[in-house]
């Protein structure tokens, strides 16, 4: 079974988008980001409740018209990031962390 | 409200070595004040048309510049600078008193007022809506303002954007345009009417001078006005002017980063920001000449198809 991600407690996050991208405020870390679309389908898909990253990859597939072996490998590097930036956490693993490759 | 320019010499002196000469600067009031009477003739010239508000219960800051003390006075031949009775800054040349003056008052209005959403931005208006023109020390932003008030653009201020949280307009701020180097000459080319108070050699950044704001520019600085377009502008030398449609988000970032306290004010910052953004067309300028510069951004004004489309505010879906 593959990692499953939310969004931390207390998570506030705001958006913007214009022109095909997207502007998020982390309120928890004061940061601004820029993202791309898929960018954004990870976090609000996250933000719609927890799911695992093969779902995940598909869902976004799905959405985006893309195939799936084509972004599948750049989500699972989103999701570290996203990660270290604090915006998501892993549900199953209270423990140190695990390699970014976890899902690969 | 008498303007300063309406005292006496004497009046001013009295008010500058006494108590101070409170102005309303807009969305502030500043008090100034000074023993040096080198002073005396530049605030005369740069602030004349500034009302005294000396009825204004409540002063957002005061300045004060002073000779040093003692060695600092007499050998050294050095000022400095007060903010609220406190000394602030290094000692400095006392040559260079009234680019400190400036300074000063630039500084406070830069980090005392946190109630606004303060940008690292020059802004004018014309025909109601105003352009913001965002660019760090040495793009041409301050020089590019300098012309574009010359050429019948309202002044709303050479250095900072006041955006109330919230809101979706700039307050004014009208102070003298800081110019330094070619770009006092530039001006001057440009406007041989241009009022530009006395030079001042060796600064830090070379040799500086302030164009007085325009007494319509000061009147009118309680009447805000609503952005329709930021535009990034970057001076290079001999090279042909041009305007490249920028992203919101790009435009946002850039001016967020440049912001005087778009962190410290969090959500509120990045609201406030994203309504100014959603209601401006955004471009990157590079110009070589003041005059064609000038006249792409008169052109903006005519253009129809630059106002701005409707953004989201939603989380994807």
């Amino acid at each position: 079974m593959g990692t499953a991600w939310r969004l931390p407690d207390g998570q506030e996050l705001r958006w913007r988008s214009w022109d095909g991208e997207y502007l998020l405020y982390h309120a928890n870390s004061g940061d601004t980001h820029r993202l791309n679309a898929v960018g954004a389908a990870v976090l609000s898909g996250i933000a719609a409740g927890s799911v695992e990253t093969a779902e995940l990859v598909e869902r976004i597939a799905r959405e985006l018209q893309l195939e799936t072996n084509a972004i599948h490998e750049a989500i699972v590097d989103l999701l570290a990031r996203f990660e270290d930036l604090g915006l998501v956490e892993p549900v199953d693993e209270p423990g140190p962390r695990a390699d970014s490759a976890r899902d690969r | 409200m008498s303007r300063v320019r309406e005292l006496t010499a004497p009046a001013i002196a009295d008010r500058l070595r006494g108590p101070g000469l409170a102005l309303d600067l807009g969305p502030v009031v500043a008090r100034l004040g000074t023993t040096l009477p080198e002073l005396l003739d530049p605030v005369r010239l740069l602030y004349g048309g500034f009302p005294i508000a000396d009825h204004e219960p409540l002063v957002d800051f005061e300045v004060r510049i002073e000779p040093g003390r003692m060695l600092r006075r007499w050998i050294a031949r050095q000022g400095v600078a007060f903010v609220d009775g406190q000394r602030a800054f290094a000692p400095f040349p006392r040559a260079q008193a009234l680019p400190m003056l400036e300074w000063a008052v630039n500084w406070c209005t830069f980090t005392r007022p946190n109630q606004y959403l303060l940008l690292h931005s020059a802004v004018v208006e014309r025909h109601g809506r105003c352009l913001l023109l965002p660019g760090k020390p040495g793009s041409g932003k301050s020089t590019l303002t300098a012309g574009l008030v010359l050429s019948g653009w309202r002044l709303l201020s050479d250095e900072v954007a006041v955006v109330p949280p919230g809101a979706h307009h700039v307050l004014p701020v009208p102070r003298p345009v800081g110019l330094k180097d070619a770009s006092i000459q530039a001006i001057e080319r440009f406007d041989a009417g241009a009022v530009i108070g006395p030079r001042t050699p060796g600064t830090r950044k070379g040799t500086v001078a302030h164009l007085r704001p325009p007494d319509d520019s000061v009147a009118r600085r309680h009447e805000p006005a609503g952005p329709a377009w930021i535009v990034f502008p970057r001076f290079e030398a001999g090279a042909v002017t041009a305007l490249r449609p920028i992203s919101r988000p790009e435009a946002f970032l850039r001016v967020a980063h440049e912001s005087f306290n778009y962190s410290v004010l969090g959500d509120v910052g990045f609201e406030t920001l994203a309504e100014i953004v959603d209601r401006c067309s955004c471009y990157a300028m590079r110009y070589g000449d003041l005059a064609t510069a000038i006249e792409a951004l008169d052109d903006l004004v005519t253009d129809r198809s630059s106002r701005p489309a409707i953004a989201g505010s939603e989380a994807p879906r």
